[in-house]
């Protein structure tokens, strides 16, 4: 132990240990500047202790049984002031949370039809095999099911409008088709040229897939009325309406008992993209006469009407892109061949969406037709 | 030291019979064995009424707090709060000296030396008094002195020597 050291120790000579103590005793008894740092120590105590500082005065307790009698504020820190605190700013954010998540999803237009157009990609490129490459009518794959936006713009041009009556009728849907939008192509050109009262799209068709009712027995007997009033009828949603094969669409079954409406589009019009399609425009009026008539011919039409038959088209359909190929509840056979289409089966969901196409009351007769 | 004694047998008998009373009588006990000593422990920090009072207010606050929970209260843990109260106003006040006015009226037993050993005192660190009160007038063992400072006893005795050497120096009266 150096002198340092015991300098230290006297420092603190009072609260020493007995060993410690007996060592610096010793050093104190050899070191004379220790002795004297060591009595320098001692009174260094003796005069603090002399400073005297003032009693508290009787407001100090006071204070404290006042502070303590108070309602004292829980802290920041508390449960208690966490539930007040906390409690409404999460319920805010709960509210908050429930607002942006509770806003249907609403598209842009452009967003969507850019979609569409992904969507319809996608499927072309997948031959129509099965289901699964085609999937629901707008292409979205199975399970997607985007919203449809509040407005339903069902423009009158879509509405009406047709395809060509030279167009060829394509065996599988058209990308119009796989993506929801109206199948006025497909559907209008050879049962027009046959005077069938061709069904015009459905307007939901217009908007992004969404989940189509069902064809209930009660809608099913709507949909001839709708056509009866003015406008063409509107065909099943669910496996009740299907593109038209090669021997040309079948006749939708209320066509037969409301008179034949025409609403070709015209004639030697190709096939818009259908990314986005835009079917070409036509003029409704045909399609609105409250009578119509016997021979409307809105469009040139190279023959005579037919009855349906399952023609050949004189031209094939002209797409800018490949089609799907249809799935199993559409016509699998080019449009030359006369081979009927298979029956749609309930796993298999339908050219418009949905779970699968409903059973119709119409489509063996459809297919019988073709 | 009859002093060092007194705080020290709180911790082991008296608080022991206080801990059979209800916890104003807790409170009173502890504030009547404490509030002196914490009082002017204080004011040989801050050297100022206001502030002595406040910190020996918020210091007892606190210490009840720990008795309705049923955490103990020590001498050392008073003297730790007390003085973190004071160095939160020090901190505040952007000053670790004493107010010298204030501490001009304080009576002290002696003559001129204890004038000028109260202006050394005053003007040594907050550290250094704080050990060399505790040390000298409060007669705290150096360990219940490093538990206040927050530091080890070794860390301590380096303090409290190097206080004493500072001391030396600001007073000049000693040889």
């Amino acid at each position: 132990m150096n002198h340092e050291t015991f300098r230290h120790l006297l420092a603190v000579r009072d609260f020493l240990s007995p060993a410690e103590a007996a060592r610096l005793e010793a050093h104190l008894e050899e070191c004379a500047a220790c002795r004297e740092e060591a009595a320098l120590y001692a009174r260094q105590d003796l005069d603090l202790r002399s400073l005297t500082f003032p009693d508290p005065p009787p407001s100090v307790r006071s204070g404290v049984w006042g502070r303590l009698s108070r309602p004292a504020s829980p802290p920041l820190w508390s449960p208690q002031h966490r539930r007040l605190v906390l409690a409404p700013a999460g319920l805010a954010l709960l509210a908050l949370a429930a607002l942006l998540l509770g806003r249907p999803f609403e598209p842009a237009p452009s967003l969507h039809s850019a979609a569409s157009a992904s969507h319809a990609a996608t499927a072309r490129q997948a031959p129509l095999a099965g289901n699964k490459s085609f999937g629901p009518a707008n292409g979205v794959p199975r399970g997607h099911r985007p919203r449809r936006p509040v407005s339903k713009p069902a423009s009158p041009a879509r509405r009406k409008s047709s395809p060509p009556a030279s167009q060829a009728l394509p065996s599988h849907p058209s990308p119009a088709v796989a993506q929801n939008l109206p199948l006025a192509l497909p559907t209008s050109t050879p049962l027009a040229a046959a005077g069938v009262a061709i069904p015009s799209p459905p307007p939901a068709r217009d908007q992004p897939a969404r989940a189509a009712p069902r064809p209930t027995p009660q809608r099913a007997a709507r949909l001839p009325t709708r056509g009866a009033a003015g406008r063409p009828p509107r065909p099943p949603r669910r496996g009740g309406f299907h593109p038209p094969t090669a021997g040309g669409p079948a006749p939708h079954p209320s066509s037969t008992a409301a008179p034949p409406v025409p609403t070709a589009a015209p004639p030697a019009r190709p096939m818009p993209t259908p990314a986005p399609f835009v079917p070409p425009q036509v003029t409704p009026a045909p399609a609105v006469t409250p009578t119509p008539a016997p021979s409307p011919v809105p469009y040139p039409v190279a023959a005579a009407p037919q009855p349906p038959s399952p023609s050949p088209p004189t031209s094939p359909v002209p797409s800018p892109t490949s089609l799907p190929s249809p799935s199993p509840s559409l016509p699998t056979t080019p449009l030359p061949s006369a081979t009927p289409p298979p029956t749609p089966t309930p796993a298999t969901p339908g050219p418009w969406g949905g779970p699968g196409p409903s059973p119709t009351p119409n489509a063996g007769q459809h297919n019988a037709v073709r | 030291m009859h002093r060092e004694e007194g705080l020290r047998t709180w911790q082991t008998e008296e608080r022991g019979e206080a801990a059979e009373l209800s916890l104003p009588d807790q409170l009173t006990s502890l504030m009547d064995r404490f509030e002196a000593p914490l009082y002017k422990f204080l004011m040989a920090l801050v050297g100022s009424h206001d502030v002595a009072q406040d910190c020996t207010q918020d210091t007892f606050m606190r210490a009840y707090e720990n008795l309705r929970k049923g955490k103990p209260v020590t001498a050392a843990w008073l003297y730790t709060v007390a003085r973190n109260r004071a160095m939160d106003t020090f901190r505040r006040r952007k000053r670790e000296r004493p107010d010298q006015a204030e501490l001009e009226r304080v009576p002290t037993s002696g003559g001129t030396d204890a004038v000028a050993l109260r202006d050394a005192f005053a003007h040594l660190p907050p550290d250094d008094r704080t050990v060399l009160y505790l040390l000298a007038v409060e007669g705290l063992h150096p360990g219940e002195i490093a538990t206040v400072l927050g530091i080890n006893a070794n860390a301590v005795r380096m303090r409290i020597f190097r206080a004493r050497q500072r001391l030396k120096l600001a007073y000049g009266a000693w040889p």
